[in-house]
């Protein structure tokens, strides 16, 4: 019992001290990164013309601590929104965006185009199984030049 | 048309619930443990439900359902054991006679493979005595004494009773038949620990057995030899009876207490012993 109190102790602790610094991290280089256009157009829509273009793919895979995996556990008992999970997937979204668009800045675009989203669960929770709780996001577009 | 990026604030960020992680946990502890709460209860009033209204037939079928695991089975058993319980199960009957109020269930003796002496009863009407009992006890009062004391638990329903809250899930397994199979849960369940009786139950199967051992002997002589001799053996460093103790807590005063309740109803407590039948024990 004081192994587990003292788990969700540390996963409490640090897991929302990292939350806060990557949250500020987040919008520090969103609004680095605003001036950047980022636009979806639909199949009858033509895309901006361009000299160049090219795939963009920008990954994260965010972990959840031992304090959020415990209260999606109960969670799971009762159902209904995991608020714990939220925040983690809500990092997970912005990061992966934010290091396409930071890598497309890179690359000298003028702006990415029909970006999309994907999230996939990674370890033994992915197979049904206890354990990591893990999602990577994953965003990718076309990037013009 | 000319792109002009707007800062979205952050105060409005719909998709994460502005709730602290911790209230948010300590509201999901709460409704679990509520709920945990009233369904430990509930299973407690259905145990007692169970308890005062189950059929003779369900209580025996537990009963086998339960002693299956602990008792040697048929085709491990000796000849000469089989006569053995025979006569355990002979003299059982005899002890019970005139009791209609034993919910008409029929009773049975097991054996269990122990060289610890010690008995126990089941639900059911099933009794199981250790093969070390049979080869400790030295006259038929004797055994007929921890057969009318765990007839006394039987009769008042204390095994039934320990068995508490997870009566409920053997009934189940019962009922829907996974009780007649080895199913691990019964197994688990059925294990001697929830065998423990009070003191206040101990003590009542007590006087109970003596009074049946009397009825049936005219005397009680004898019938607690066999918890005298454990007590001096207890003193013996080397005894193997220990363990009776913990399941039974017999001491030197309740040897005194059995005493004193012969003594308050003018019970006989002198007479001739009847010895076990020498071919088979």
């Amino acid at each position: 019992m004081l192994d587990f109190l003292i788990l969700l102790l540390i996963g409490y602790c640090v897991g929302s001290f990292a939350e806060k610094r990557h949250f500020k991290s987040i919008k520090q280089r969103e609004r680095q990164t605003l001036h950047f256009p980022m636009m979806n157009y639909g199949a009858k829509h033509p895309i901006p013309h361009a000299n160049e273009s090219a795939l963009i793919v920008g990954s994260v895979v965010v972990s959840a601590d031992y304090f959020k995996m415990f209260a999606s556990s109960l969670r799971n008992l009762v159902g209904g929104r995991v608020v714990a999970y939220e925040s983690v997937m809500d990092r997970g979204r912005r990061e992966a965006i934010l290091r396409m668009k930071e890598q497309a800045i890179a690359w000298g675009g003028s702006q990415i185009v029909n970006v999309r989203l994907e999230t996939s669960s990674i370890g033994k929770h992915a197979s049904g199984g206890k354990g990591l709780f893990a999602v990577e996001v994953i965003a990718y577009g076309t990037v013009l030049r | 048309m000319t792109y002009q990026p707007r800062e979205i604030p952050e105060d409005i960020n719909v998709n994460v619930t502005k709730i602290n992680p911790l209230v948010n946990l300590g509201y999901l502890v709460g409704t679990v443990a509520v709920f945990g709460v009233a369904a430990y209860l509930s299973l407690g009033v259905i145990a007692t439900q169970l308890t005062i209204r189950m059929s003779p037939e369900r209580e025996h079928k537990m009963g086998q359902a339960m002693v299956k695991s602990n008792i040697i089975s048929a085709e491990d058993i000796s000849t000469k054991q089989v006569k053995q319980l025979e006569h355990l199960q002979e003299l059982l009957v005899e002890l019970n006679d005139g009791e209609p109020e034993n919910r008409s269930i029929p009773l049975q003796v097991h054996l269990m493979q122990n060289d610890i002496a010690n008995a126990f009863a089941f639900p059911g009407g099933q009794i199981v005595v250790t093969t070390g009992l049979l080869e400790e006890v030295e006259s038929e009062n004797e055994i007929a004494f921890v057969l009318a004391h765990e007839l006394g638990h039987h009769a008042g329903r204390d095994s039934l009773e320990r068995l508490g809250r997870s009566i409920v899930l053997i009934f189940i397994g019962t009922a829907i038949g996974i009780g007649s199979g080895n199913s691990d849960f019964i197994i688990n369940t059925a294990s001697l620990e929830y065998l423990h009786h009070g003191r206040t139950q101990e003590s009542a199967a007590d006087s109970y057995a003596l009074e049946k051992v009397i009825q049936h002997y005219g005397h009680g002589k004898a019938s607690l030899d066999f918890f005298e001799r454990i007590e001096k053996e207890k003193k013996d460093p080397r005894n193997k009876v220990d363990v009776y103790f913990s399941t039974h807590p017999l001491t030197e005063a309740r040897i005194n207490d059995l005493n004193k309740i012969a003594t308050e109803k003018d019970w006989q407590m002198q007479g001739e012993v009847t010895k076990l039948p020498e071919d088979i024990f």
